[in-house]
């Protein structure tokens, strides 16, 4: 039925602004023209303001192992609330966010939504959206 | 009272259109999800875009103030023919950055204030306020170029969100409760032609043990 094809394309469609892979931050750095690849064949250009502000947060041997753009997470099962995975992923968010603490080392955290735009407004190239169905 | 959609009442159908209602309530979902961030996006950007328009109606009131002194210090015909001389400015690359799947502009542009020296008109025959005009401009070319980059970004979420919009109505208020209605419609038909194959064979069997009597 034609519906289920619409819709079925929809849900496909959703996560196409994803990158097919992404770029450590220090590969970044030493490209002219810092981008991603899409899903759907189109660049995703970075600024490199941004990249140095990211480096800025971090220690040098911690550029290779973030990996941009940072993804967050959204699922409708954890409604008003985002993901965000990776160690050093966690480490950038928290310190833009304030909230980073040296002793604890998270691979992933959860926060509230309302903090979304803080994040958007500081990284909004280097952060995407990624829409998860659980 | 919802339509509902021109199927047989058939099982099979029955189970086919559970199946597209579980779908479609997925698609809901992911699609409300997409709208709700396209709104915190669009709000985000809001902000600093009103912040930028702010600052370049101050910036342009400034600029114009002095562009007035400047003209009246050397003259109208003097400051067009100083106006001719400058040189060009540097260029701006208009690259792509996506949101959520909107292709949004991203300008990256060096700063366009220069020194008096880079303009390219002679200090002997200008003063210095044809010097703090300058500068002025160049300063509201630097907002208005941020501002074109922010405008473009809210022109194009808004048309997103327009769209997404649609397709999440048509969802939660066309096409869910119509196959919703269709579901009871056909769950009831079934009900239906079960009573009535029931009824039949009780009348059978009334009738097979009457002849039997």
């Amino acid at each position: 039925m034609k519906i289920d094809k619409i819709l079925n394309k929809e849900i496909s469609r959703i996560n196409l602004h994803l990158p097919k892979t992404r770029k450590s931050l220090a590969k970044l750095l030493e490209e002219d023209e810092p981008k991603v690849e899409l899903r759907d064949g189109s660049k995703h250009y970075f600024k490199k303001e941004e990249l140095l502000f990211l480096s800025s947060l971090i220690d040098e041997w911690e550029k290779d192992k973030l990996f941009l753009p940072i993804v967050l997470e959204l699922t409708p099962v954890w409604h008003g609330y985002f993901k965000i995975h990776g160690k050093i992923e966690v480490k950038v968010i928290e310190k833009i966010l304030g909230t980073y603490d040296i002793l604890e080392e998270k691979s992933e955290v959860t926060l509230p939504r309302y903090l979304l735009p803080k994040i958007r407004r500081k990284l909004p190239t280097t952060t995407t959206y990624a829409f998860i169905m659980e | 009272m919802p339509e509902i959609l021109k199927v047989k009442p058939t099982r099979m159908e029955l189970l086919k259109l559970k199946r597209r209602i579980k779908l479609a309530q997925k698609g809901h979902k992911l699609l409300k999800e997409k709208q709700d961030a396209l709104i915190m996006e669009f709000f985000t950007i809001y902000d600093e875009a009103l912040s930028l328009r702010k600052e370049l109606a101050q910036k342009m009131e400034e600029a114009f103030a002095a562009l007035r002194l400047a003209e009246i210090d050397v003259g109208l015909l003097k400051l067009k023919e100083v106006a001719l001389g400058v040189k060009p400015n540097n260029e701006i690359t208009i690259r792509k950055r996506n949101i959520m799947g909107v292709p949004v502009p991203l300008i990256e542009a060096e700063s366009f204030k220069r020194k008096p020296d880079e303009r390219g008109y002679p200090f002997v025959s200008t003063s210095s306020r044809v010097d703090i005009a300058a500068q002025k401009f160049e300063e509201v070319l630097d907002v208005a170029v941020r501002l074109a980059e922010v405008e473009e970004t809210l022109k194009r979420l808004a048309r997103e969100i327009e769209k997404t919009k649609r397709r999440v109505n048509a969802l939660e208020y066309i096409i869910i409760p119509r196959m919703e209605a269709t579901v009871k419609f056909i769950s009831q038909r079934l009900d239906e032609i079960e009573r009535e194959n029931f009824f039949r064979l009780k009348r059978v069997k009334a009738l097979l043990e009457a002849r039997h009597a």
